[in-house]
């Protein structure tokens, strides 16, 4: 018998399809790619591509840095 | 020289007055020791979380262009002042910042285009709307004396 395998759709890095900036201080778009509790999003979630999931992360940790997302919330 | 930018949170529970002298503290500092690019305020804005029991910082980012050792000494003030909550100072990528601003360019341009074209066809097409509106003019008042007649004889068929 020949089982299924669901492959999930290849999803494009957003990144190098806008060729836009990553920047720390927008923080409204960097928003996007963290969960509700302020933890990054992994990159089989974000789509994003190695080199821009890199970029990202630090980004956000330096949103954080200057309490513009939250480490973490307690709700 | 190098391109840097330095954000800073000051403390927004104190005083306009107060809060104005430490940012232009700062910008005096770096002025004296850089270049300013750009200065900006952002004014005041909710943190993401607690910092000394306050939840409202005064943003303030300033742009410029310094050389290496400076930077060592801007942190060291920065960290002795106690208005200020948060700081970060970093450098600026400027490959990167063109690259962006060079595709940024690129869309706008193609974005301008495409209006254009948009704009151009829409007159075109109001030209030609305004033009057999034009014709149609002269010949509605024709037209109205022949279709009133029709109308009773569709009903008919119509039963």
């Amino acid at each position: 018998m020949k089982r299924e395998v669901r492959r999930p759709k290849k999803k494009v890095c957003s990144f190098c399809v806008d060729k836009t900036l990553i920047d720390y201080k927008d923080a409204n778009r960097l928003k996007r790619f963290v969960t509700e509790r302020g933890k990054i999003l992994p990159r089989r979630i974000t789509g994003c591509c190695a080199a821009h999931q890199r970029e990202l992360t630090v980004a956000i940790k330096r949103a954080r840095h200057i309490a513009l997302l939250p480490y973490t919330t307690n709700e | 020289m190098k391109k840097y930018e330095l954000i800073f949170v000051t403390d927004a529970s104190l005083e306009l007055e107060v809060i104005n002298e430490v940012v232009n503290k700062f910008t005096d500092l770096v002025k004296n020791n850089a270049t300013i690019v750009e200065a900006t305020n952002w004014g005041k804005r909710k943190l993401a979380y607690e910092v000394n029991k306050k939840w409202d910082g005064f943003y303030t980012l300033i742009q410029f262009d310094g050389p290496a050792d400076f930077i060592k000494e801007l942190e060291r003030v920065l960290r002795i002042d106690e208005r200020v909550m948060k700081f970060l100072v970093i450098k600026v990528d400027e490959k990167k910042i063109a690259q962006a601003e060079f595709y940024a360019q690129k869309r706008r341009e193609r974005e301008a285009a495409r209006s254009a074209r948009f704009a151009a066809e829409r007159a075109a097409s109001q030209e030609a709307a305004a033009t057999a509106a034009a014709a149609t003019a002269t010949t509605t008042t024709e037209e109205v004396k022949t279709q009133t007649p029709s109308e009773p004889v569709q009903e008919t068929v119509q039963d």
